[in-house]
């Protein structure tokens, strides 16, 4: 496995051959499960407001920080040259106007009139973001142990969803307390979809909709460790589940067996989605398995970098050893709604590793 | 402007409470926008960290990702939420807006306001990404964030109460925060205890930061320090209630107390450095340097500590 000198190396040899004297990496403050972090995905920081490192082939990296109060944090994390700066157009032109062969990564993401400065201060705004993600899609010890410490964090959570679910308990309150459970197990951050349905059309963010007898409880668990998010999807029956939806849902995890088999390096990750997309057929369910019932069958995992994207029949990228993203049938059927399973996955040398201990299976509470 | 640490999925009791804000306190809003907009209609932007001005004209929280709302001169809200179609029963309860949608293709969700030009509030948080594909359809937005942002100063009195809440919810978070870390908990432990103390106080979300050295700037409450108890703690707290923030700056060692001069922080003076007003955003009008007038509430900080305060005739006084 590579670590952050590696991807470092790898990004600096991809400007050599590319000709790229400078590259500008932008990250918005936010830190997500699949929008990428650039910055983070570099340099190990993830930062509290917007960000930008200048790396020129010529010299080390430059990281500007905003708000400057976080150049404390930064410093300490990466050392280096790191500025704090509360107008990030203004210092990164006081480093110096970079030419036409500068590239930027991430720069769409930023609001447009900051961009639109942040360009206009380094001369100019050719995206470089393929080729970056091409170059560093693979994650490093550090992130996959961080991310089997996640997924850990992950399972556990589910336990105390299924600890704490009961009928007039709102959907936000036991969001909130899952949340808790993992933070405490020590997740840095979750994205946490919870939403609570007889008859879900799709996973939702949790409302103050109060929890009813009968309901399915859908659960994306996304806790990040270190910034390294995972995602598990699990389906909770509260009440005596119809028999309907048991073999609905035996369905679903066979697909997901069925996708995680074909995880494996060379094979492009639509082959993981085809795989899904088989046995859903094979049950008569082709017209539910494209939009507007499904966009993806799962997705890579950010905060650093989410290739290799999205799990979807139409994304030709090759899976490589060390690619990390989570595979997950979740979709709407007929006769129950929408259910989910779903587990993460790191590609290895000759297949998947599956992270999570348990797989995923329908639970029923109550 | 304050920066928290903004979580990736806001999980908290959200939906819209018409008890709270009612329909008609917002479309007395929207026809207060679009009396200032300048075109054929107003386009509202808000996202993931910062939607104050969409939350002001629809009550909507971006929780995924940019979300928009229009609105034709007559006052015809549509609102577009990130998210897929299925989505859209939970996005509708964050909003009294009914034609509630989701955000797919922007040439296409937009392509009704081809050749328009559209006044464009919010373009302060709009991604490049995103107005470069609306204004692809294409349409003419122009930024009046400057004119617009002025409307949110001046708080009703059903948003007083709301932020009064807030505050109040903020100081007890404050409190127990600060007995837990004198206790010696350590400090994930004492932001996730106090996380708990403001959830049962009705608050929606609850931002800590905290010192990493002795007496140091509150910062994140990361991975790395969340073991970490250094004594002093300076920290930072920011609570939401009715969409309402409240914060405040404390520490361990220092009793709170209200920065002086809050009496002479009155209508038409100019708003002092550590002045920052506060509302549906963290940091909104007025700022240091602007104009204070009746009405504005804002967060003062000063040497022993920080104080939400609205502005009245007579100067400013604690919201608590």
């Amino acid at each position: 496995m590579i670590d952050l000198a590696a991807r470092q190396a790898a990004v600096r040899d991809a400007m050599a051959a590319d000709g790229v004297s400078t590259l500008l990496l932008a990250a918005t403050g936010l830190h997500l499960i699949d929008v990428a972090d650039p910055v983070a995905h570099f340099t190990g920081f993830r930062s509290l407001g917007v960000a930008v490192a200048v790396l020129r082939h010529d010299r080390e990296p430059t990281l500007l920080v905003s708000p400057a109060i976080d150049v404390e944090r930064a410093a300490h994390l990466i050392g280096g040259d790191c500025i704090g700066t509360d107008d990030l157009a203004a210092d990164l032109r006081r480093l110096g106007h970079f030419g036409e062969q500068a590239r930027w990564v991430g720069l769409a993401a930023l609001p447009v009139r900051l961009a639109a400065g942040l360009a206009e201060a380094a001369g100019g705004n050719v995206s470089w973001q393929d080729r970056f993600d091409q170059v560093t899609a693979a994650k490093t010890a550090h992130e996959i142990a961080c991310a089997r410490r996640a997924t850990a964090i992950a399972e556990a959570g589910f336990v105390t969803l299924q600890e704490l679910v009961r009928p007039g308990l709102r959907e936000c309150d036991l969001a909130v307390a899952v949340n808790q459970r993992m933070r405490a197990l020590g997740a840095n951050d979750s994205f946490l979809m919870l939403n609570a349905l007889p008859r879900s059309p799709a996973i939702m963010p949790s409302s103050e909709r109060e929890i009813a007898a009968g309901d399915i409880i859908l659960a994306e668990l996304s806790p990040s460790v270190a910034g390294q998010f995972v995602q598990i999807c699990r389906t909770t029956f509260l009440g005596d589940p119809p028999a309907a939806l048991i073999a609905d849902y035996a369905l679903l995890t066979d697909a997901l067996q069925a996708g995680l088999a074909a995880v494996r390096p060379g094979v492009p990750v639509a082959a993981v989605c085809d795989a899904i997309d088989a046995r859903m057929a094979a049950a008569g369910y082709s017209a539910y398995s494209r939009p507007p019932h499904l966009r993806r069958r799962g997705h890579g995992l950010g905060c650093g970098s989410v290739w290799p994207g999205d799990v979807a029949y139409d994304n030709p990228i090759l899976l490589e050893p060390d690619m990390l993203f989570v595979v997950h049938p979740n979709q709407l059927l007929p006769n129950s709604g929408y259910m989910m399973c779903g587990e993460p996955v790191a590609v290895t040398a000759d297949g998947g590793d599956v992270l999570s201990a348990e797989r995923s299976a329908l639970a029923v509470v109550g | 402007m304050t920066a928290t640490w903004q979580p990736a999925l806001l999980t908290g009791p959200f939906d819209w409470d018409p008890a709270e804000t009612p329909v008609r306190a917002f479309q007395e809003r929207v026809a207060l926008a679009l009396a200032l907009a300048d075109g054929d209609g107003l386009l509202v932007c808000g996202d993931r960290a910062e939607f104050g001005a969409l939350a002001w004209l629809t009550g909507f929280v971006a929780k995924l990702g940019p979300a928009l709302a229009s609105f034709t001169p007559d006052g015809v809200a549509s609102l577009w939420f990130s998210g897929g179609p299925g989505m859209a029963e939970s996005a509708r309860k964050l909003t009294w807006v009914d034609n509630v949608l989701s955000l797919g293709a922007p040439a296409r969700d937009f392509s009704a306001l081809a050749g328009q030009r559209i006044a464009l509030w919010g373009e302060a948080v709009m991604p490049a990404s995103l107005f470069a594909a609306i204004t692809a359809v294409p349409v003419e937005l122009v930024p009046m964030d400057v004119e617009l942002d002025g409307l949110r100063r001046c708080k009703s009195s059903g948003e007083l109460v709301l932020l009064r809440r807030a505050s109040g919810i903020l100081q007890s978070v404050a409190e127990l925060l600060r007995d837990e870390l004198r206790r010696g908990t350590r400090l994930g432990g004492a932001v996730l205890a106090a996380e708990r103390h403001g959830f049962g106080f009705g608050a929606q979300e609850i931002r800590i930061m905290a010192s990493r050295q002795a007496g140091g700037p509150p910062l994140p409450v990361d991975d790395l320090m969340s073991d970490v108890l250094a004594l002093p703690v300076t920290f930072h707290v920011a609570v939401r209630f009715g969409l309402y923030w409240a914060q405040g700056w404390f520490a361990t060692d220092i009793a709170s107390s209200p920065p002086d001069g809050l009496s002479a922080l009155r209508p038409g003076t100019m708003a002092p450095g550590g002045v920052c007003g506060i509302g549906l955003s963290l940091a909104e009008a007025p700022f240091a340097g602007d104009f204070l007038a009746e009405g504005d509430v804002i967060c003062l900080r000063g040497q022993g500590g920080s104080a939400m305060a609205v502005v009245g005739s007579d100067g400013a006084t604690l919201l608590v």
